[in-house]
């Protein structure tokens, strides 16, 4: 089965001579529709470096990145805004809702990007807070939910277009214990479900039940011999 | 679509509020100096632009019609020669002093003219008739100058330049850019105030035939009558408002007034929108990551800064055409014309727009990946 997103060789350098810091080392690395893969290491490890270079946030210095099949790494910059938008979901550790809109326009700005407005855009809106059990919080503002609350309308907005993948980057971090395995399960559900590949970097050692496969990462280089499936 | 940069305006009421009085401080002062420099420039020509003469003539080298040197009024008689003239008048326009009930002198700018064809004549009568002037002695002041120049009733008697003048009638609005109001009187009379011989006259007004251009005339006149400066009336106020608004500088305060009003309303408006975009600098940063172009970030911050200069432009307008009808009470009148205010409009935006490229240039340069750093 092809994967959703894949990294091979992937290598990231900071800085040049003898300043110069690898923060990955000849990474591979895929995740496939339908699955669950955890992304665990130390702090410093690479792993959010590598979450941002398969988002297309941030360019690798050598490697390839493929979507779908696509080749991604070497598309001039301006492409690749339109790249996040047609396959990538984001989900961010500190939610980065859009303080003055209310949750419900929240989710509509990820349709508004796709050209998805009027009508269409605020059904989709509802349908999405339906489906992370937000729809009746659909007028309140980011600032009177909960962290959990917060997190699933960020979910939601990560789902907005339908992207075949979506990273999130240490999704339950903010969150107590009952809120962060709400998520998970929202996110597995996603995956197993709607055929979602979803890459979560976390190390939220609470988490790993609902991994189906883990994936270990240090000083930029993947431990195979740490990665292992997860029987779900 | 949800209004983001509506939405983020909104939120913050605080800044929005800072935002705001700056534009309004910006806009009240750009259009309250460019509404000086329009009355300025109005006050300086009133008396050229109401004339209803097609030509102006006066001795040669007169830079402003304050200041005229007399000539022979036989020249109205060459001029009266020239074909396509219908009418010539002889006109005064001068300096004088006026005794005030109360023992001082102001100074007072006299127009004479003749009576029975009232070229150059007053307008705007709010008490008495033109054809009162015949009368001995007649004068007619307006009433925006009554308290400075001592008037409290008609038929009231004044002396101007130690000679005996009776107020027969108000005009209202005429306002002078010298401060010095203007006192209407006949030729004869001001002949006698401004101290000319009987055969002197400062000016000459003509009117054309009908069907008769000004400048084809202006030019058959010069030709044949010698040591005179011959102006269409267009030309005559606009080298009478030149003089005074450049040649004297005051034109050049109240603009460079005008232009400072523009910078501050500039500086606060880059000010306050790129502390707002610093503000929301995370939510662009997300928005980019999301797969938002450029262009959809600068169309925010651009709709931002539009929003605010429009309900700025909207407050400080309406602020400022209320300052604009209340100076009509005064000597110093503030007038907008239409066309400027439009012109504000515009100008707001662009300032604003201008303002916000700041911001614009900081989001360019941002780096989504800001959103997985903490």
């Amino acid at each position: 089965m092809q994967a959703a997103i894949s990294v091979s060789g992937v290598t990231k350098v900071y800085g040049a001579g003898a300043a110069s810091i690898r923060v990955l080392d000849q990474v591979d690395f895929s995740a496939r529709a339908g699955e669950v893969v955890f992304l665990m290491g130390p702090s410093g490890s690479g792993k959010t470096t590598l979450l941002s270079i398969m988002g297309c946030i941030l360019r690798a210095t050598s490697g390839s990145v493929k979507i779908r099949g696509q080749e991604v790494a070497q598309l001039p910059e301006r492409e690749l805004p339109r790249v996040r938008l047609a396959h990538i979901g984001f989900i961010f550790q500190g939610f980065n809702l859009f303080p003055a809109l209310n949750v419900r326009e929240n989710v509509a700005l990820a349709l508004d990007l796709k050209r998805i407005r009027g009508r269409q855009a605020d059904q989709q809106a509802m349908e999405l807070l339906e489906r992370v059990g937000l729809a009746h919080k659909a007028k309140e503002l980011p600032a009177n939910l909960s962290g959990g609350q917060k997190q699933r309308v960020a979910i939601a907005r990560a789902l907005a277009g339908d992207p075949e993948i979506v990273l999130a980057d240490e999704p339950t971090a903010a969150l107590d214990g009952a809120s962060g395995r709400a998520v998970l399960e929202l996110l597995r559900e996603l995956a197993h479900e709607r055929g979602r590949a979803v890459v979560i970097v976390t190390h939220d050692s609470r988490a790993l039940t609902y991994a189906d496969r883990i994936v270990h990462i240090e000083d930029g280089k993947i431990e195979p011999a740490a990665s292992l499936a997860v029987a779900v | 679509m949800p209004s983001l940069a509506l939405k983020n305006l909104l939120h913050d009421k605080v800044r929005l509020t800072v935002t705001l009085v700056g534009i309004v401080f910006s806009v009240v002062l750009t259009a309250v100096q460019l509404g000086l420099f329009f009355g300025f420039v109005r006050a300086t020509s009133d008396l050229i632009d109401h004339s209803q003469a097609d030509l102006w003539i006066t001795s040669h080298g007169v830079t402003h019609i304050e200041t005229a040197v007399p000539f022979p009024e036989q020249k109205l008689y060459q001029v009266l020669a020239t074909p396509g003239v219908t009418a010539v008048e002889k006109h005064i326009v001068g300096f004088g002093q006026w005794k005030t009930p109360r023992g001082g002198e102001e100074g007072i700018l006299l127009v004479g003219f003749n009576l029975e064809n009232p070229l150059g004549g007053p307008w705007n009568l709010v008490a008495g008739k033109v054809e009162d002037l015949k009368e001995p002695d007649a004068v007619m002041v307006d009433e925006l100058y009554r308290e400075k120049l001592g008037v409290t009733h008609l038929g009231q008697t004044v002396e101007i330049r130690g000679r005996r003048a009776r107020v027969v009638g108000f005009t209202r609005g005429i306002r002078t850019f010298t401060t010095s109001p203007a006192v209407f009187t006949s030729f004869k009379n001001a002949q006698g105030y401004a101290g000319l011989r009987e055969d002197q006259t400062f000016y000459l007004l003509v009117k054309a035939a009908p069907g008769v251009s000004p400048v084809a005339l202006k030019q058959a006149i010069a030709s044949r009558v010698s040591d005179v400066d011959v102006y269409t009336r267009a030309e005559f106020s606009r080298k009478q408002s030149f003089y005074w608004m450049f040649g004297t500088g005051a034109g050049v305060t109240v603009l460079i007034a005008a232009a400072l009003g523009l910078l501050v309303g500039i500086v606060v408006v880059a000010q306050t929108i790129y502390a707002s975009t610093m503000d929301h600098i995370r939510e662009y940063g997300t928005l980019k990551a999301m797969g938002a172009s450029n262009g959809y970030l600068y169309r925010v911050i651009i709709k931002q800064a539009a929003i605010s200069g429009l309900i700025g432009y909207v407050i400080g307008m309406s602020m400022s055409l209320f300052v604009s009808r209340a100076s009509m009470q005064g000597t110093t009148a503030i007038i907008l014309p239409p066309l400027i205010i439009a012109a504000l409009l515009v100008l707001t935006l662009l300032m604003c727009i201008g303002a916000s490229l700041v911001s614009i240039n900081k989001v360019t340069r941002l780096d989504p990946a800001m959103v997985f750093r903490g």
